[in-house]
């Protein structure tokens, strides 16, 4: 699962969550990071983790996340669905799940002339349904999915290959 | 008063009182520019009359460039300002910026407190000044304090005063300007006299004499001021505005914060970006950094952006803790700021804090503030071992 978060327009590949008291965090090269978590209040933490306690300062607002941590004020971004699944399909025009998710409906099929922003398949993710589009008009080329498939996040729904001039 | 406002006149009567002014010519032609220039020496910079703020200005290396720039910078002049007159200053390579705080009341007393260093600069504009400077010993403070003095008595002024000076890396200094009022970065001179500035110039005003402790003032330690700005240092210091949804000002021994802003506040773009200053006083100089430096790490704006970090390079900077200032620090030192930077991973972990109310009790999943809107959004978490009951 991908927390889509970006800094400074570069995305944070990381997975993380919050369990009540105690944060996982796995980051994208593979280490596991735990930290215990004390509300002072405001806004304000304590974590304790491996470089021992740090207060962290956080505040929200819409999609924008605030951070003061060690001096330093970082602000993450969470991407909207429409962006991540833009990113999902950039260049090659490939849409996959972005997690763990169950195919309940195939509205297209390959070799489908497709209008951009047109419905190829509905999936079901965390008990939510959801509509994976095509960015772009094009023909679909692959669409290995049937209805009742399970699929891990990353596999591949559906594959469009834009009509020249059109940006996938 | 008056006379300070402008800058001819006050050069004028500085010239007279025996202060010492950048060398400079009147306006005129190629001709008897060129003639200045050489009595000046080389190199020079062309200014428009009609110019300020660092622009019309032009800078002459060579007596062989002379006339072609003269005659380029008078077009320019014309062009920008509407008007052709050009007149020529030394061009004082790398200077230092340091300036002299002066008090004078009713009494017959004019005083000097001392210096402060203002070398580093953002688009000529002071963003860390200290006192006292690291380059001025006892003896060029006696100097620097007669002549500001000195400037001070030649207009007949009353109160706080400050005059600039710019002090070249030999030690040979000129005069700038005079500021007829309390600056921005008076702290530090309050944080090492003692002093409050403040009150002694509505004392002043109201024609009491200055109290001996401003006529024989003594240096105590090192005073730094940081001036924490709502700028993008990473664009070019570009302004930012945006709502203050957490303030921490940081506390301590030998930390000073004087700020206008608060939690729940919002930076608008019509007003001066500067949100506090934070000054930090030590024995000497090293304690002094050392307090400011983490003071301005704990000190919490979010929001807006800030130039907090960037304050932070500046104070680590080897440069800087060695006293080698100047008004081109930033451009020599800190041009490829911030560069490449990792995230914390704790920065990163504390993304999935609850905020609010959500905060005082049990955990939840982040994204529950964000509304169902975009279901993504809530499924930004993983879950590690069994699922914890509540």
């Amino acid at each position: 699962v991908s927390p889509a978060l970006s800094v400074g327009g570069r995305r944070v590949g990381a997975r993380l969550a919050w369990l009540g008291g105690r944060v996982v965090l796995e980051t994208a090269d593979g280490r596991r990071v735990e930290y215990a978590a004390r509300p002072l209040g405001g806004g304000e933490w304590i974590l304790e983790g491996p470089e021992g306690a740090q207060r962290v300062v956080i505040a929200r607002r819409g999609a924008s996340t605030w951070v003061h941590c060690a001096g330093r004020t970082l602000v993450f971004e969470e991407e909207s669905f429409a962006a991540r699944q833009a990113h999902a399909a950039a260049g090659d025009g490939r849409l996959s799940a972005p997690m763990p998710a169950t195919v309940l409906e195939v509205l297209a099929a390959q070799g489908d002339q497709v209008a951009e922003g047109q419905t190829l398949v509905v999936i079901s993710a965390m008990k939510m349904q959801v509509d994976v589009k095509t960015p772009a008009a094009g023909v679909v080329r692959r669409l290995p999915v049937a209805a009742g498939d399970a699929g891990e996040a990353g596999a591949l729904l559906a594959e469009v290959e834009a009509f020249p001039g059109e940006d996938a | 008063m008056e006379v300070m406002g402008s800058k001819t006149a006050a050069r004028r009567a500085m010239v007279a009182a025996g202060v010492p002014v950048v060398p400079g010519s009147a306006a005129g032609g190629p001709a008897v520019l060129e003639r200045a220039a050489e009595a000046i020496g080389y190199p020079v910079l062309v200014k428009a009359s009609g110019g300020g703020g660092g622009k019309g200005m032009t800078i002459v290396r060579e007596a062989g460039d002379f006339t072609r720039a003269v005659l380029r910078a008078a077009a320019e002049a014309r062009r920008s300002f509407g008007d052709a007159t050009v007149y020529l200053e030394k061009l004082i390579e790398r200077p230092r910026h340091v300036e002299i705080q002066v008090f004078a009341d009713d009494h017959g007393h004019c005083v000097s407190l001392g210096e402060r260093e203002c070398s580093i600069q953002r688009r000529h504009q002071k963003i860390v000044e200290e006192a006292p400077s690291p380059v001025v010993d006892a003896a060029l403070r006696e100097r620097l304090g007669r002549a500001a003095v000195r400037a001070a008595e030649a207009v007949g002024y009353r109160g706080a005063g400050t005059v600039e000076l710019l002090l070249s890396q030999e030690g040979e200094f000129w005069f700038l300007e005079m500021n007829t009022r309390l600056q921005v970065e008076h702290p530090v001179t309050e944080c090492v006299t003692g002093l409050d500035l403040v009150r002694l110039q509505l004392d002043v005003a109201a024609g009491s004499p200055l109290p001996a402790a401003a006529l024989e003032p003594t240096l105590r330690g090192w005073a730094i001021e940081a001036r924490v700005y709502a700028e993008d240092p990473a664009a070019g210091h570009l302004p930012q505005a945006g709502p203050l949804l957490a303030v921490r000002e940081p506390q301590g021994p030998g930390v000073r914060v004087d700020s206008g802003v608060a939690e729940g506040g919002e930076v608008s773009v019509h007003y001066d970006p500067l949100l506090a200053k934070v000054i930090g006083w030590g024995a000497d100089r090293d304690e002094a950094i050392d307090r400011l430096r983490d003071a301005l790490a704990r000190h919490v704006i979010l929001g807006v952006r800030t130039n907090l970090e960037h304050l932070q390079a500046i104070l680590g900077h080897p440069a800087f803790r060695e006293g080698r200032l100047s008004t081109a620090f930033l451009d020599e030192h800190l041009s490829g700021w911030p560069g490449a930077q990792e995230v914390p991973d704790a920065a990163l972990a504390a993304t999935v804090l609850p905020v609010g109310r959500a905060a005082a009790g049990r955990g939840s999943q982040r994204g529950a503030q964000h509304g169902a809107s975009d279901p993504w959004a809530t499924l930004t978490g993983f879950r590690v071992g069994p699922r914890e009951e509540p």
